[in-house]
């Protein structure tokens, strides 16, 4: 092989290394660029969670009740609202009755999120009270852990009580 | 093989590597290329689906009633894909759909202005729906547009 040939060889040689190199950055963009804008994502998950929270929460409860103290039923307005509900029982809760009394609504109100959010969201709908320690949940429902995914919340004040109803969301 | 012969070979050689680089150089771009442009018709069509249910929970003539996303009962029955396009002023294809969920059972309602093409953009949101003796029901809206 003389000098000239040799010559011709290694410029093919760095042509093929510098032209590799340039389809490496174009492969690399154009698969940053086909990513899914995760930032888009989020905010629409979050503005679901939202919209679904309100309307969760604006649905009324035919004859809703309870367990009183005493065993007996405590009826509820035909038309209260899941929001109204659940601020009752959070408050009462939270000042020592059992859960286990608003267990029949919960399940209802449980299967209205359900049905709502359909099969690609597990969820948590849980209610929280001011304490000395921050919030503290004292209702929870659904089957999602609710330290994880998007949430959305709605604050109140019952009675003095900081009332804080939350709904998480999460990718089934 | 000579020394004439294999310059030759040689030259061969390095027109064939600059070639199968040129090649793969022209590949990627196109395929970049080709890559941003659906995803920019993608987004333009997620967008114009998300305007549109937007629009569709503030649609004061027919389906609007009081706060926002409360779609009413009666007036869906009553909807139809001519009602909706007017409405929402949409110049591309789309299926709505309205699922009520409710203690005991819902209903659904849908439209659409014929079969899907393939790229389409999605927007599902939740609204609520009112319904006889002041009941409130929640509703899960989706709808999907499509370029004709």
């Amino acid at each position: 092989m003389d000098s000239v040939g040799q010559e011709g060889f290694y410029d093919a040689m760095l042509f093929l290394m510098i032209i590799s190199v340039a389809s490496c950055l174009v492969l690399s963009t154009s698969l940053v660029l086909m990513r899914p804008d995760e930032g888009a994502v989020r905010d629409a998950v979050l503005e679901y969670a939202r919209t679904s929270l309100d309307s969760i929460l604006s649905s009324t409860l035919p004859e809703a009740f309870y367990e009183g103290g005493d065993g007996g039923r405590v009826t509820l307005g035909n038309n209260t609202t899941v929001e109204d509900y659940l601020l009752l029982e959070t408050y009462l809760v939270a000042r020592g009755m059992q859960v286990s009394a608003f267990s029949d609504c919960n399940r209802r109100v449980e299967m209205i999120a359900r049905g709502l959010l359909t099969g690609a969201y597990e969820f948590s709908l849980r209610m929280q009270v001011a304490g000395e320690s921050g919030l503290e949940s004292v209702v929870s429902l659904g089957t999602l852990d609710p330290s994880a995914g998007y949430s959305a919340a709605s604050d109140y004040s019952v009675c003095g009580e900081s009332i804080r109803i939350e709904l998480v969301l999460h990718w089934a | 093989m000579d020394r004439r012969g294999f310059a030759f070979v040689q030259d061969l050689f390095c027109v064939m590597v600059a070639m199968i680089s040129v090649s793969l150089l022209v590949v990627d771009l196109a395929s970049t290329f080709a890559a941003n442009q659906e995803r920019t018709a993608q987004k333009r069509l997620d967008e114009d689906a998300r305007r549109v249910c937007e629009d569709l929970l503030q649609f004061d003539a027919v389906l609007w009633e009081g706060e926002r996303g409360m779609l009413e009962e009666g007036k869906l029955d009553s909807l139809d894909v001519a009602t909706i396009r007017d409405g929402l002023r949409v110049d591309f294809g789309f299926s709505l759909s309205i699922v009520q969920v409710a203690d005991g059972g819902g209903r659904s309602w849908s439209w659409s202005t014929g079969p899907p093409m393939e790229d389409r953009g999605a927007c599902v949101t939740s609204a609520s729906l009112r319904g006889g003796g002041g009941s409130v029901s929640p509703a899960r809206v989706a709808l999907w547009a499509w370029r004709e």
